[in-house]
């Protein structure tokens, strides 16, 4: 193995090095507490997770709020998790009638069923759609990506299917033994998160496997970015995630997973050992902390802001 | 013969939604492409007045309906939930946005993926700020 550097284990943790949001706890919710000096944008904290079955429409944040885009610039940029950086132009969507309790109740497949205060029908003057944008979660086989999106996930990860079959013509048949499906199917897991001013944040896993590699131009099309995570007991995986973004000039983060809350490596021997510039961000994470993802995000969100603001200079 | 040709199609009976023994491009006529079958994944679909309500459907279409109706709802997400593959989920919004059930949103331009340069996304500053914000706020 490659990694670590033999002197990395004695120069580096002893007794492992805490990552920035440390400590981490290892209930995920408890974790989340640095946000609480800012006001809860959709009363009372994390949003429950509730079934995408039920609709997004019926969370407080996807009332019909002004949308802050315009007048936003002048807000705070470079908050950090906790800071009570509240953009004033996103104000509390005013035409809800409190619901916590209500958009928690679990909500069965048919839509509109019972207590929350959606109509059956659509209303003539029904929310505008959304705006989305998504960012893709790569990294090696089991690094952790479907956790970590599940940890900031409105919705639980949902999987999807891409289809081989335009690829691979002829192969399948119509019926179909079972133990071809993993040759004629790639599977991946993604997330949803509101965010307020009638934003949705898709997360996107890649499938792991390099030779779906190709599949990636579809993930990354129109994308703010990528976490790259790495797992540093099997650093080789990452290797085409980050070849993938960089040759393409897509804004990505390097998270090391942290899987026991400790820090194995130091940031820079990881950065040596993938041969990773300096200008791309690299942090410790955990995927299972809602506030390391946060974490994590932000700061892609924040390079993308940067690349973006050179490319039009 | 109750095979799954997409895995866990089985055990999601509880949907309602039978599992298909069809295969999965057969829905789509065998066409693999479309003319907007580029759609992005992120794409949003919302069902317009008095679709829902539409004869002669396939299952599929209707299902794509019900699961739009009240929310808006993702390409990624109704090929979760229904358990078709992408494409072929691409096909058949594309196809009912011809027939005029439904409209399509997409927040980011179709062909911006160049490579080259680091506006790549095509999302502007503003809406950036706004997630970086929103994310902060979480």
């Amino acid at each position: 193995m490659a990694f670590p550097p033999s002197d990395s284990a004695t120069r580096g943790a002893s007794g492992g090095m805490s990552p920035a949001w440390a400590p981490v706890s290892q209930t995920v919710g408890a974790v989340g507490a640095p946000a609480a000096g800012a006001p809860a944008p959709a009363a009372g904290g994390n949003p429950p997770r509730q079934s995408v079955l039920g609709g997004g429409r019926n969370t407080a944040t996807d009332a019909p709020a002004p949308r802050p885009v315009a007048s936003a610039s002048s807000g705070p940029v470079t908050s950090v998790p906790g800071a009570s950086a509240q953009p004033a132009a996103a104000p509390r969507p005013v035409a809800q009638p409190v619901p916590t309790q209500q958009s928690q109740q679990p909500i069965a497949t048919a839509p509109g069923a019972g207590s929350a205060p959606q109509p059956a029908t659509k209303p003539a003057g029904q929310p505008a759609a959304p705006t989305v944008t998504k960012i893709v979660v790569a990294g090696g086989f089991a690094v952790g990506k479907t956790t970590f999106i599940g940890s900031i996930s409105d919705v639980d990860p949902l999987n999807t299917e891409a289809a081989m079959t335009e690829h691979s013509v002829g192969v399948d048949d119509a019926g179909g033994v079972s133990d071809r499906k993993t040759t004629t199917t790639v599977a991946m897991d993604f997330g949803r998160v509101a965010l307020p001013g009638n934003l949705w944040l898709y997360l996107f896993g890649t499938p792991g496997q390099d030779r779906f590699l190709f599949m990636w131009d579809d993930l990354a099309r129109g994308a703010i970015g990528a976490v790259v995570l790495v797992d540093t007991d099997r650093l080789e995986q990452c290797f085409p995630a980050i070849d993938y973004f960089e040759s393409r000039g897509i804004p990505f983060v390097v998270g090391v997973n942290c899987f026991d809350g400790v820090a194995k490596h130091r940031l820079e021997d990881v950065r040596e050992a993938l041969q990773v510039p300096a200008h791309v961000p690299m942090l410790y994470t955990d995927a299972r902390s809602r506030a390391a993802t946060k974490q994590t995000l932000i700061a892609l969100v924040q390079l993308a802001m940067r690349q973006l603001r050179g490319g039009a200079a | 013969m109750t095979h799954a040709p997409f895995g866990s199609l089985g055990a999601h009976s509880a949907d309602g939604y039978e599992a298909s023994t069809v295969r999965p491009y057969a829905v789509t006529g065998g066409r693999v492409r479309s003319a907007l079958s580029d759609l992005p994944l992120e794409a949003l679909v919302e069902v317009m007045p008095g679709a829902v309500n539409s004869v002669g459907l396939t299952p599929e279409k209707r299902a794509i309906l019900q699961h739009a109706a009240h929310t808006y709802v993702s390409i990624a997400e109704l090929s979760a939930l229904l358990r078709l593959p992408l494409g072929v989920v691409r096909i058949l919004v594309a196809d009912m946005q011809e027939e005029g059930h439904i409209t399509v949103h997409t927040s980011t331009p179709v062909n911006v993926h160049t490579g080259h340069g680091s506006s790549h996304s095509g999302l502007s500053l503003s809406v950036l700020e706004s997630v970086l914000n929103g994310i902060s706020a979480l």
